[in-house]
């Protein structure tokens, strides 16, 4: 059943070409520029930037990246790396930050 | 949690974030606009309109900062009374749209254009029983002089590999140059002989989200297509790598 809802969603998040975390953005495509998260216990995690793209090691073994958006900024989407195990669960709060150039 | 459990998490996850998308979804809070240009003196005041299409009311916080970057385009921020912004902070009720005007009052002379930030964050989050999200925007305020313009200085260019140049540019105008309105040409000429070296997909898109404030300078490193002939040092006498910039709808000098 949960793959079916996945692939269902899957078409509006796939990560295309343009969804690159960068710092500076076109003036006509607002992004997503920083995620931050926390964990349930309250202890932050590492926050690594590879390549563009923010990855979020907290204490444990959960591997979260944080992915771009579009549409003059009003939303990201968060996605986890197909190696990784994510528990989601721990995460408390996400920080969406949509940044202007 | 096996990968069963992390497949509906994360199914959950991404229908949430997917509601908050804003006009898509109808919901969600945003706004607009996200880049605020004021221009000549005591310009007239600029509206910023903050949308909730949520069906649960926002806590917001405004607060604006006089931004700068350095040569890498870090950028640093400190509070300013430069722009005001009619309310600091206030509940955005369910579904309602604010407009707050924003003026510009600095009285110092203003010789080029100053960049500010106007950073409007969700203090609280919009919960879920798993997650909470909160959003923040941070949009540009620019307050330049009638008919400020950028001018691009290239002050270096050194080849970085076969398929990559470093480059030094710096903004010697008035006003911040966007990137995205530039294209940008990387040559090397030899006698007659001038070639050109296309910049790759991913390095243009990169360039293109780049702007250097009024003044400022930048490190770039500017990525072209690999091919055999095509590497920046193919040529067997290679003369010096050029950099040139043609910018549209600005007239450069």
């Amino acid at each position: 059943m949960e793959f079916i809802a996945i692939l269902l969603l899957a078409p509006f998040f796939w990560p295309t070409a343009e969804t690159t975390v960068d710092n500076r953005v076109h003036s006509e495509e607002t992004i997503v520029t920083e995620a931050r998260a926390e964990t349930r216990a309250g202890s932050r995690p590492v926050i690594e930037r590879l390549e563009g793209q923010y990855v979020i090691r907290p204490p444990h073994d959960l591997s979260l990246t944080m992915v771009v958006l579009e549409r003059k900024g009003e939303s990201g989407h968060v996605r986890s790396p197909a190696s990784s195990r994510p528990d989601l669960a721990m995460i408390r709060t996400i920080e969406v930050i949509v940044s202007a150039p | 949690m096996n990968f069963s459990s992390a497949l509906i998490f994360l199914t959950f996850l991404v229908s949430q974030i997917w509601a908050l998308r804003g006009e898509a979804s109808g919901e969600a809070f945003y706004i607009e606009p996200m880049v605020i240009q004021f221009r000549g003196k005591e310009p007239r005041p600029a509206v910023l309109k903050l949308i909730n299409n949520d069906d649960r009311g926002v806590k917001i916080r405004i607060d604006i900062f006089e931004r700068s970057e350095d040569i890498n385009g870090v950028e640093s921020r400190r509070l300013t009374k430069d722009i005001k912004i009619e309310q600091n902070e206030f509940l955005l009720p369910a579904g309602k749209t604010r407009e707050l005007s924003v003026r510009y009052l600095s009285t110092r002379k203003l010789v080029s254009e100053r960049s500010y930030r106007i950073v409007v964050k969700q203090i609280d989050a919009m919960s879920t029983p798993s997650l909470d999200l909160r959003f923040v925007y941070v949009a540009s305020v620019y307050v330049a002089p009638e008919n400020a313009k950028p001018k691009l200085v290239v002050e270096s260019v050194r080849r970085r590999s076969d398929f990559s140049a470093d480059v030094r540019i710096r903004n010697a105008g008035d006003a911040h140059l966007d990137f995205g309105n530039v294209t940008t040409i990387l040559e090397q000429r030899e006698g007659q002989i001038l070639r050109e070296f296309e910049l790759s997909d991913s390095g243009r898109k990169k360039l293109s989200k780049q702007i250097v404030l009024a003044g400022g300078s930048r490190n770039i490193t500017l990525e072209t297509v690999e091919g055999p002939d095509r590497a920046l040092s193919a040529a067997p006498s290679a003369g010096p790598l050029t950099l040139r910039f043609e910018i549209r709808n600005i007239t450069l000098d």
